[in-house]
């Protein structure tokens, strides 16, 4: 069985594929632009939100914890939570919209031959816009806490931190999206899943107790221990990156490229009737 | 520059041809399947009675549509009309045999795709139009044009909440045809808008017929077909019951179906 464009059979696939991705492209900018749209539509701070939450989110935990734990500075620890939580956000709105980014498609997907990256791409690129947003706030916040200290060299790693970002949710985007629109009772389980893994990271926990030998398989077997240094390395304490969380970082992206790429090979274009 | 097929320079005469295209439709748990299943899937473990359970949407078509042809498909409800329209854009999968097209492919399926409720008509002819792959820049250049065909008036910078059904499908039809393809698949696209609309709809109809190569249209309607197509195709339970000049096969269908 087969569907073949004649005139474009000449191309290989790669470049025929890639073709078709470029001629979207608009479309793409577009669904993002729409997705930030819905979400801070009507709303009177809009993307000031993407800022505001997280860090209200980290006020509030580290008060509580600096009530638990007398010694320790709200401050430093607040600023901990808040650059730990924004880029956890980072993580878990690609993850819970990439379970809806075909089925949310539906539409665009029986309409023509469109590539369905166009869609997963939308997902971590609307992140990644929130996310941008959101370090602004990050910056002054750290720059505050640390009177300066993290304003060196170091933050020139921030935008290649996004890339790595991008490189290591378009594939989770991608499986996300396939299982969603299969099973749809992994939206639950997901949600499970993100809650432990939030528990798990070192978000609000503190980084040093994983270091602990009973909890270091915690480090090992999760994708955000290296994922957060990244982030914090440059941002929170002005260092370079170590590199045993790059070694790991790209080590976790291959193999969740394998794994995605796995994915859309044996589903195919079949997908379409599961949406 | 319509999406999909834009690299490629002047070439082979445009055709489609359907070859024993057979598509089988999942429905109900089978489509997704259960995650259940699946888990156990990974171990070994295969489902006693297995509930597999398909539409058999298009049984063995052949066909084959050439430059300058305008095919209708016509049918009664679930005959396979839209399934096959879909199949030839490349939308669905087959199960078997194999359709080639040749041409820049241009669709109209369904007119609301990407347009957002809460934005004006203008800025929806920008949404739509980057949903059908055409640039914000080629899209600035025809908004006057589209404006005007759409005949909203003041209307086109009102949310298109506030439209009525009819005030949307004129502004969705009046961008989605703005541009002509090589092969254009249409799908029932005249159901709404009002009678003065539907003339001048389908006067621009005919023009981008005329710039097409190719022209299908899945529909009921059999004056519109007797006005815009040259042949028809008969489809039944996704098989293929005539096929041929319009005037032979549209008598035929509008006898068969006032006797059931």
């Amino acid at each position: 069985m087969s569907y073949v464009n004649v005139q474009d059979r000449r191309l290989p696939f790669a470049l025929r594929y890639a073709a078709d991705f470029l001629s979207y492209r608009h479309l793409c900018w577009n669904l993002v632009g729409s997705a930030l749209r819905a979400r801070f539509r009507r709303t009177q701070l809009g993307i000031l939100w993407a800022t505001l939450q997280p860090l209200a989110f980290s006020l509030m935990i580290a008060t509580v914890w600096a009530g638990l734990r007398n010694k320790e500075s709200v401050w430093e620890f607040a600023a901990y939570v808040f650059t730990g939580t924004v880029a956890f956000e980072l993580f878990s709105t690609s993850v819970q919209n990439g379970q809806d980014a075909l089925m949310s498609a539906s539409g665009f997907i029986r309409q023509a031959r469109i590539p369905f990256l166009i869609f997963q791409l939308r997902v971590v690129l609307t992140s990644l816009v929130m996310f941008m947003c959101a370090l602004v706030g990050v910056l002054l916040v750290t720059a505050i806490v640390t009177h300066g200290a993290n304003l060196g060299p170091a933050l020139m790693l921030v935008p290649v931190f996004m890339g790595i970002a991008a490189l290591f949710m378009l594939p989770i985007v991608i499986i996300m999206s396939i299982v969603g629109a299969l099973y749809r009772d992994v939206k639950y389980i997901s949600m499970l899943g993100e809650r432990a893994l939030f528990l798990v990271s070192p978000v609000m926990l503190p980084r040093d107790v994983l270091e602990q030998p009973h909890l270091q398989i915690l480090e090992v077997l999760n994708p955000l221990v290296p994922f957060l240094d990244l982030f914090r390395d440059p941002v929170l304490y002005g260092n370079f990156w170590e590199a045993r969380d790059v070694i790991a970082m790209f080590v976790w992206i291959a193999a969740l490229w394998a794994l995605a790429i796995f994915a859309s090979m044996s589903v195919g274009r079949k997908i379409v009737f599961a949406i | 520059m319509p999406a999909g097929h834009a690299l490629v320079g002047r070439r082979a005469p445009l055709a489609i041809q359907v070859k024993d295209c057979v598509l089988k439709y999942p429905i109900g748990a089978h489509a997704r399947g259960s995650l259940k299943s699946a888990v156990m899937g990974l171990f070994g473990h295969r489902e006693r009675t297995p509930t597999a359970q398909y539409v058999d949407a298009l049984r063995g078509i052949n066909l084959q549509i050439q430059q300058g042809e305008r095919v209708a498909l016509i049918g009664h409800n679930g005959s396979g009309k839209s399934t096959l329209l879909r199949a030839m854009a490349g939308v669905y999968p087959l199960a078997s045999g194999d359709i080639h097209v040749s041409g820049r492919i241009g669709t109209l399926l369904e007119l609301g795709v990407g347009f957002e409720d809460e934005a004006t008509g203008r800025e929806n002819i920008y949404y739509r139009g980057m949903a059908m792959g055409y640039s914000r820049k080629l899209l600035a250049k025809h908004e006057r044009e589209i404006v005007e065909f759409c005949g909203l008036g003041d209307f086109i910078d009102l949310p298109v909440r506030t439209y009525s059904a009819g005030m949307y499908v004129r502004l969705a039809f009046a961008i989605s045809t703005q541009f002509s393809p090589e092969v254009l698949l249409v799908d029932e696209v005249f159901g709404a808008g009002d009678a003065v609309f539907a003339e001048r709809a389908v006067q621009r109809m005919m023009r981008i017929v005329n710039d097409a190569g190719i022209f299908v249209l899945a529909t009921h309607d059999v004056n519109l077909v007797s006005r815009v197509c040259s042949r028809a195709v008969w489809l039944s339970s996704g098989h293929i019951l005539a096929d041929g000049p319009v005037e032979t096969v549209i008598p035929e269908f509008t006898a068969r179906m006032s006797g059931r």
